[in-house]
């Protein structure tokens, strides 16, 4: 049975915080999955790879992390190519897939990322490189938007993502505390009995 | 104090840009939870919202399935038409062990489950629903699905009214009114939950403009479902004797709830609504209180109501201390309001600011709010197109301008959170609380910080630490930097630096309380969006859980075309009288 996109993103943000994200860029994460399946693009799929690897890199190998770049590709604080066709190289990325959203919301919306073999192609043609692992990434500047605004209809998380929703799930799940005897006593009150 | 153009009032379906308002009651005065703990249902309430609304279409219901067998156990479907669309409440009728009824969220069986679907609904769905919608949390529904809910009996009652109407009688008004449902309902999920339609799938449709408009559908027909149930019940016992409920008795069964805190987060997380719903509010008393003088029928009006509102205060009964001893304050609170209306007259100037502003300090926050409450009955004209502004689309990931100066971010929290000046985080008990959610349950849940080890599983409800946190990490920082660049140093203040762009715009945003603070009483969190809801007779079961009442006294769906939803919500005065 499908998912709806809100409970997708609900699910996205206790994910990335219980990876341990602070809830700030948790939340970056549940916007930037909930914007990728509007588009019918495997937002979780990305999010399900970036969790798994992350802090798993070789000494020496270490990709950036497509949240952390992301923001502050949206907050302003890193270059952006700023004419049609300059380029910038950002190195290694986890997950680029995740970049695309933060992308979007630089005025007006036509920086790219591309990575060798992906990105100038269809999405729907995208190696699953995009979803995990990481790639040596470039930015451009383009005429148009990465990704066309008219595939940003979709309402549903479709059922071949079964998988990666398990994997979130046990992500989520760390942000649930253990209960204690002292909790299951006090943590929703007790009070008065509630069969009459 | 408040910027007159964050209020609704030129965007409002009564048309009248040029509607006369008193400034704005302040955020300090109305964004503290003692107050909003004491809000009540009003005319900008999402029952009353609905039911006017369904009245005025014309729309209808009926029964297309009643197949319910002589244990009481089936499906019943109740199929609401109206101008542009239909929706059919699904309900599954269950056989229920006594030991297992549970009002907690945590059960895993019912006396009762519910759906709201999109449309007609056919044999091959409602096989479908009949293999999840009585799971509840563990069944999956679709995008045709709009509401999923479920809800125990009052057995008490129940069997007092199976075996009064088996044996050819009508209930006991006493009992009816003393428990006041039949059926109470544990949870009404909708708006995405477990596989329905997002809130975007049907937030544009007329019909559900405004807030929680389909889940207050689903209630309303659950009422009705209520009834057909207990009247099967009698036929069945008895069916040579068994006779239908009076429809004045009938009446005034409403649905009960228990809310506990799975819903206390809600107004933290969803600044952009809250907003919406008390500048509405607020926007609603100021449009009354402009009013230059008062007409003789809205005097008449209030002067009934007034009594029909101090009989609901004098039905209204609860064990717990706290609000036993508010109640009886608000009954003597609504003696000095009887008085004070019977002394308005059609010359008096600004009448209604005047009994406010008396108001303000001679009553208890209870008496307050409920006389907040009664002002606005005679003024529908005024009111009620406000209802239409009373929604807002929140965004988790709402994009922050990083480009700010971090000095001038410093200066909008200092301003936004000067409330926080009185508090010190830094002593045990202004953070005796954490907000967590249990590996047990899955609920939102609240701990003792410094007696449990919950702190690593802290969810971000309290604003008000994280803002005094945030301030004193960007004093040490460079002012003229931007923010993007104090949150790459500082990724822990993110969700802070959000909510402060938020709230910046949003005056009725953001509560001003301490909501992690060792005084700090959960119901009241509850309360103030209960109330919004409609609900009437609060009462607290602890200090984290309570039961409510919805549609007591509202027509049922055969009575919409010929009576008032609006004047039912107050309980019929000559009883009032016979009763003293």
């Amino acid at each position: 049975m499908s998912w709806s996109l809100g409970e997708t993103a609900a699910l996205a943000l206790k994910a990335a915080r219980g990876a341990g994200l602070p809830w700030g860029l948790a939340e970056e994460a549940a916007g930037a999955v909930f914007w990728l399946h509007q588009r019918g693009l495997p937002g979780i799929s990305a999010l399900c790879g970036y969790l798994d690897a992350c802090g798993h890199d070789r000494p020496g190998e270490e990709a950036l992390c497509p949240l952390v770049l992301g923001t502050a590709l949206s907050d302003g604080t890193h270059p952006i190519p700023e004419t049609v066709g300059d380029q910038l190289d950002l190195g290694p990325v986890r997950s680029p897939l995740l970049l695309l959203p933060f992308l979007a919301t630089i005025p007006p919306g036509t920086v790219w990322v591309v990575a060798p073999g992906l990105g100038d192609n269809t999405p729907d043609e995208w190696h699953s490189g995009w979803l995990r692992g990481s790639a040596p990434c470039t930015l451009r500047r383009d005429a148009k938007p990465q990704i066309d605004p008219v595939r940003a209809g979709q309402t549903r998380l479709p059922d071949n993502f079964a998988c990666c929703v398990d994997r979130l799930t046990g992500y989520a799940h760390r942000t649930y505390a253990p209960a204690t005897s002292q909790s299951r006593l006090a943590g929703a009150g007790a009070g008065l009995t509630d069969n009459d | 104090m408040t910027d007159g153009s964050k209020t609704p009032q030129s965007r409002d379906s009564s048309g009248a840009d040029d509607i006369r308002q008193a400034p704005l009651r302040t955020p300090r005065t109305v964004m503290r939870l003692s107050r909003m703990g004491a809000f009540h249902q009003s005319r900008l309430s999402f029952m009353r919202v609905l039911l006017r609304r369904l009245k005025t279409e014309g729309w209808v219901v009926d029964r297309p399935v009643f197949d319910i067998d002589e244990r009481g156990v089936g499906v019943a479907t109740y199929r609401a038409r109206g101008p542009r669309a239909t929706y059919t409440l699904v309900a599954f009728a269950h056989q229920l062990a006594d030991d297992q009824r549970s009002d907690r969220v945590i059960a895993e069986a019912w006396d009762a489950t519910f759906t709201l679907c999109d449309g007609e609904v056919d044999a091959a769905q409602i096989e479908r629903l009949a293999g999840n919608v009585p799971q509840q949390e563990a069944g999956r529904i679709s995008e045709t699905e709009l509401v999923l809910s479920r809800a125990n009996k009052s057995v008490r009652l129940f069997d007092h009214v199976v075996e009064s109407l088996a044996a050819g009688n009508q209930p006991d008004p006493r009992m009816i009114e003393s428990v006041g449902y039949l059926f109470r309902t544990t949870a009404v999920y909708g708006a995405g939950k477990f596989g329905a339609a997002d809130r975007a799938q049907w937030s544009g449709r007329p019909e559900f403009t405004g807030s929680f408009q389909p889940e207050m559908l689903a209630v309303w027909l659950i009422r009705a479902f209520s009834i057909d149930i207990v009247e099967h019940a009698a036929r069945i016992k008895s069916p040579a004797t068994a006779v239908a409920m009076d429809p004045d008795i009938r009446r005034r069964l409403g649905i009960g709830n228990s809310t506990g805190l799975g819903m206390a987060p809600f107004l933290i997380n969803h600044p952009r609504l809250i907003n919406s719903w008390i500048a509405a509010r607020e926007t609603a008393l100021a449009r009354v209180r402009a009013m230059p003088a008062a007409t003789p029928s809205q005097i008449g009006m209030f002067r009934q109501l007034a009594r029909r509102a101090a009989r609901n205060a004098n039905d209204w009964h609860v064990a717990d201390e706290r609000q036993a001893g508010r109640i009886e304050r608000l009954r003597a609170d609504f003696d000095w309001i009887i008085t004070k209306a019977d002394s308005l007259a059609p010359e008096d100037e600004l009448p209604w600011d005047a009994f406010y502003r008396a108001a303000e300090a001679a009553l208890s926050l209870e008496g307050q709010e409920a006389l907040v409450s009664l002002m606005m009955e005679p003024h529908a004209e005024l009111v009620d197109g406000l209802a239409d502004c009373m929604h807002a689309e929140e965004d988790v990931a709402h994009r922050i301008d990083g480009t700010v100066r971090a000095g001038d971010v410093l200066a909008a929290l200092e301003a936004q959170y000067d409330w926080t000046d009185s508090i010190d985080y830094d002593s045990p008990d202004a953070q005796a609380r954490v907000w967590y959610v249990s590996e047990e349950k899955l609920e939102p849940r609240l701990g003792e910080r410094h007696e449990e080890p919950l702190e690593p599983y802290e969810q971000p409800l309290c604003p008000g630490r994280d803002a005094v946190r945030m301030r004193r990490d960007l004093a040490s920082f460079d002012p003229e930097d931007s923010l993007g660049a104090f949150l790459l140093k500082h990724p822990e203040h993110r969700h802070m630096a959000r909510r402060l762009q938020i709230v910046g715009t949003l005056p009725f945003g953001e509560i001003r309380d301490n909501t992690i603070g060792a005084g700090m009483v959960p119901i009241d969190l509850l309360r103030c969006k209960l109330s919004f809801f409609g609900a009437t007779k609060f009462d607290p079961r602890s200090d984290r859980w309570l039961r409510i009442t919805m549609y007591q006294g509202a027509p049922f769906p055969d009575e919409l075309a010929t009576l008032d939803p609006d004047d039912l919500v107050y309980p019929p005065l000559e009883e009032a009288i016979a009763t003293r």
